[in-house]
């Protein structure tokens, strides 16, 4: 979220406007409640102790991952119907943001299954249509950027995101069609929620932090989108725009390691402890969820910060006229 | 498919389809040759993924459809098709029994009942942290001979080897401030359903 100060009227050299940095604010104090609820507030469950704290940040990955996908469905069919830019460049920005998103989930399932069912990963019908779903998105992100001309690239990662977004009531229905070792519903779909008192608000809580934070990155991440491609309409300076790309890929390197980084860590730190102590205590697991999540969302918006600075140098300053 | 990487070929192509506003003017364009513009081609990365994912969502899709549609039999749909199953290994959802519990080394017992029927459990091996009595879980392994030859104990019931047991968590969380029962059968019931009335601390360590 930095910005540079620029005088009035002049385009900004990043995708930073008036709206995001409110929006960044109200994410960044969200998290900040969430992080406060979550770990001072409640308590420790009655039956799952201290690893109920990893449900506040499981369930609002994949309800905004959910929000995410069923956007960039919406926004693809939209671009079917009338081959436009806009919509197109909506639906990559959400799938790559529910893609993020349904990730953590995966992995924060899998950290809380351990001391909750006593496994990382069993072939369910909730995990493995989760699964499912998740690879689909990045085989979006693959078709898109695998694609060799913008309407054929917008034509097959819609087909994608649409077919995805199907996917998602097989998901969320999956506990109840099939015997499954994920539980059913909590609080949604249920007139009789099964969770009361600060444990509900906090969950409440952490959906619309992790929403709101869903919107304020796919408004960056669409005007990286835009940037990407106004970049690629100057076509004297495509040699240029790549080598800078190039450039930026490498400095994002370390930064991509450093998603990976912690994950491995995590897992394989987890994977030490796991099964050899026969009770382990529940921290580790907790800490991990979090520090994942929090490491991933951060790693993550950095890089469509300064994605978003890289393309703002290649492109006329018309173009970065935000609303 | 790639286009032409002539001097003269390809520039006059780019310009014509890239970026004629860009250019207007007839300046020189001899820098650009030497950078062709990349898009039209195919890149390799991209298939490569492509086929990965596609493989990835194959393997999902057979361990799904081998697994994930009937993950469990509840303890009554495990006894009903006891001679199909055979020795088949299999997992099987149940209430532990309170008060049928007995560790000894890596070896525990315990008897797990669904909607009234009841399977002796003989389990070796780990034993997840949240196991004990009065909760649903899912075990995996398979029927054995009993003591008496026909299959069953002692007692009568059906004998039941696993080696593995997953704590069935349900839907209901609870502050640590009170207390409740779980019930498998009344999970899988009342799927959306409520915590039981009547709650007593008996699951509670």
């Amino acid at each position: 979220m930095t910005t540079t100060t620029k005088p009035a009227g002049e385009a900004p050299m990043n995708t930073s406007s008036r709206g995001t940095r409110m929006l960044g604010a109200v994410t960044v104090a969200g998290l900040a409640l969430l992080t406060f609820m979550a770990f001072v507030v409640t308590g420790p469950d009655v039956s799952l102790g201290e690893t109920v704290r990893i449900m506040y940040v499981h369930v609002p990955t994949v309800s905004a991952a959910y929000m995410m996908i069923i956007v960039s469905a919406v926004a693809s069919v939209v671009h079917l119907r009338r081959r436009t830019e806009l919509p197109d460049l909506l639906a990559h920005a959400t799938a790559e943001i529910g893609t993020v998103l349904l990730g953590l989930t995966l992995v924060t399932g899998a950290i809380w299954g351990r001391p909750t069912w006593g496994t990382y990963w069993q072939w369910d019908a909730r995990l493995t249509t989760t699964l499912l779903l998740f690879l689909v998105m990045v085989g979006y992100l693959t078709v898109r950027s695998g694609a060799t001309d913008r309407r054929q690239r917008g034509t097959r990662s819609a087909i994608v995101a649409i077919f995805g977004a199907l996917l998602i009531p097989i998901v969320y229905k999956s506990v109840d069609w099939w015997q499954t070792l994920h539980q059913s519903r909590t609080a949604f779909g249920t007139l009789d929620p099964k969770i009361q008192g600060d444990q509900a608000f906090t969950l409440l809580l952490s959906i619309v932090v992790f929403s709101v934070l869903s919107v304020w990155l796919t408004i960056h991440r669409f005007r990286v989108a835009w940037l990407a491609d106004r970049a690629d309409d100057v076509g004297l300076d495509v040699a240029i725009a790549q080598r800078r790309a190039g450039a930026d890929a490498r400095h994002d390197a370390p930064a991509r390691a450093g998603l990976a980084a912690p994950l491995l860590v995590g897992a394989t730190s987890l994977v030490a402890t796991g099964p050899a102590a026969t009770h382990p205590t529940q921290w580790p697991y907790v800490i991990a969820a979090w520090v994942i999540t929090a490491v991933v969302v951060g790693v993550y918006s950095v890089s469509v910060l300064r994605r978003g600075r890289a393309f703002s140098a290649l492109v006329p300053e018309g173009d970065r006229r935000w609303m | 498919m790639d286009v032409n990487r002539g001097p003269v070929d390809g520039s006059v192509e780019e310009t014509v389809g890239e970026s004629a506003d860009a250019v207007e003017g007839g300046l020189d364009l001899t820098p650009r040759e030497l950078a062709p513009k990349p898009a039209r081609r195919v890149r390799p990365l991209p298939i490569v993924l492509g086929v990965g994912v596609l493989v990835a969502i194959g393997l999902v899709l057979f361990n799904g459809l081998e697994n994930a549609t009937t993950y469990f039999y509840n303890v009554d749909q495990a006894l009903d098709q006891r001679s199909k199953l055979g020795d088949k290994r299999f997992r099987m959802q149940g209430n532990v029994i309170d008060g049928t519990v007995e560790s000894n080394g890596d070896r525990t017992t315990f008897v797990l009942a669904f909607d009234g029927k009841r399977v002796a459990v003989t389990h070796t091996g780990d034993v997840p942290d949240l196991f004990q009595p009065a909760i649903p879980v899912v075990i995996e392994g398979a029927f054995v001979e009993g003591t008496t030859g026909d299959g069953k104990n002692a007692d009568g019931l059906a004998q039941f080897h696993s080696d593995r047991i997953f704590v069935k968590h349900d839907s209901t969380y609870t502050e640590k401030n009170s207390d409740r029962l779980r019930n498998a059968k009344d999970d899988v019931q009342k799927e959306g359903g409520r915590p039981q009335a009547g709650d007593s601390d008996s699951s509670t360590p």
